[in-house]
């Protein structure tokens, strides 16, 4: 049985964290910033363009061929647009590689560090290219 | 059967990793380690003088860092320290346990509006009074130059006492050509001193002293003063603003339906897992 769920969990042993209130508009208090969940093939359902943080809704295939249901969050529109996004970067029926700091506490929510799309376009959250840094937007 | 679960492990090894939730008893909050694309102000880079300073003109639009530099806040009264061990910032505290105000929409409300999303202010001078205008949200603040007095007693019991006010009441002076200097009483005790969530009491008085350095620079030295809730006054920041090339703002807001299905999508299920 094909298991189309490729998660890759990396590390990020070392690498300083912050949580500062002072800059955060929606803090990252929720993620663990120490790793990174890479869910591959995943299908998009919803694309909320909209303040306060863009929102991406996407099923994943889990081991059993089910679909897992997840929502990740990416910068205000004006944040990201500033990254190359768009409203219409993202489809229902795209299909994409998500990299995201997963909920701290199991469910299938995290803050997105990047998107790679069909074409190897990447949608970044933040310009920074070091994993572990998320967006003060 | 293909297994296409894979793990890899990368340590990095060197650096010293610090646990976020050593800051939640702190009174000051250390420098953040986020990202982000840059904001205006960045983009703008060395704009230059653009010619000399206009005298005593502030007009236009400028545009600032989208939250500003703060120096550290003095030792707080009890009452104070009371105050800031009550508030849950976003920083610190899942989204959906947080009560910051800003999270339901509330207005920043004065000074905390020109402490953090400070991306874009813009100013009018107009017979008796200036307009401040703050592109988050899009709202304004009304500064006298009438020569009226702050008025006194605000939130008393007595009938004529002034309400509280969001943006407070303000009153403003050219000290010279290039320097008007702002005095604001009266902010509602519910808004925040800033994004850290330091309180500030309806006896807080704050100066704001803005200097036109040339055409395109603004500077402005903010001063709070809080006896109830700091055992000193104290300058919290030291901005600069640049003017804006194009004159104008993109819009933003806090939407409350927006805010209410980030909180219904992300918000609850981050802080509380039940999204599967």
């Amino acid at each position: 049985m094909k298991n189309n769920l490729v998660t890759s969990l990396v590390l990020l042993g070392g690498v300083l964290t912050f949580c500062c209130p002072s800059f955060a508009h929606h803090g990252s208090a929720s993620y663990k910033t120490d790793k990174v969940v890479i869910l591959k093939k995943a299908t998009v359902t919803k694309f909320v363009w909209a303040n306060p943080h863009t929102m991406l809704l996407f099923d994943v295939k889990d081991d059993k061929g089910n679909d897992s249901h997840w929502v990740g969050e990416a910068g205000s529109p004006s944040a990201v647009h500033a990254l190359g996004w768009n409203k219409k970067s993202l489809q229902p029926g795209d299909v994409i590689t998500v990299y995201l700091y997963p909920s701290k506490f199991g469910s299938n929510v995290g803050r997105i560090d990047r998107i790679v799309l069909a074409d190897s376009t990447t949608l970044k959250d933040s310009p920074r290219t070091d994993l572990g840094v998320l967006s003060r937007y | 059967m293909r297994n296409l679960l894979k793990g890899s492990i990368v340590c990095l090894a060197g650096a010293l990793l610090i646990s976020s939730n050593s800051f939640a008893q702190s009174q000051n909050s250390p420098k953040p380690n986020y990202g982000g694309p840059e904001d205006l102000y960045q983009k703008l880079g060395d704009v230059g003088e653009g010619g000399a300073a206009p005298r005593r003109e502030l007009t236009g639009f400028w545009a600032g860092m989208v939250a500003q530099k703060l120096n550290e806040v003095p030792a707080m009264t009890p009452w104070g320290l009371e105050q800031f061990h009550e508030h849950k910032t976003n920083g610190e505290y899942p989204v959906a346990e947080s009560n910051d105000p800003q999270k339901s929409c509330d207005p920043l409300g004065f000074p905390r509006s020109m402490l953090f999303m400070t991306r874009g202010i813009a100013f009018t001078q107009m017979p008796g009074k200036v307009i401040e205008m703050f592109q988050f949200n899009r709202v304004w603040r009304e500064i006298w130059t009438d020569g009226r007095e702050l008025p006194k007693n605000v939130g008393g019991n007595s009938t004529d006492s002034p309400d509280p006010r969001w943006y407070g009441y303000s009153v403003g002076h050219w000290e010279g050509d290039y320097t008007f200097v702002v005095n604001t009483v009266g902010s509602d005790e519910r808004t925040w001193l800033d994004n850290a969530g330091h309180p500030h009491s309806l006896g807080l008085h704050v100066e704001e002293r803005f200097t036109r350095v040339s055409h395109n620079l603004l500077e402005v030295t903010i001063t709070i003063d809080d006896p109830k809730a700091y055992t000193k006054p104290f300058v919290i920041t030291k901005a600069s603003f640049k003017w804006i090339p194009q004159q104008d703002f993109e819009e933003q807001f806090c939407v409350p339906s927006e805010e209410e299905e980030y909180q219904k999508l992300i918000g609850e299920p981050a802080a509380h897992g039940k999204n599967k």
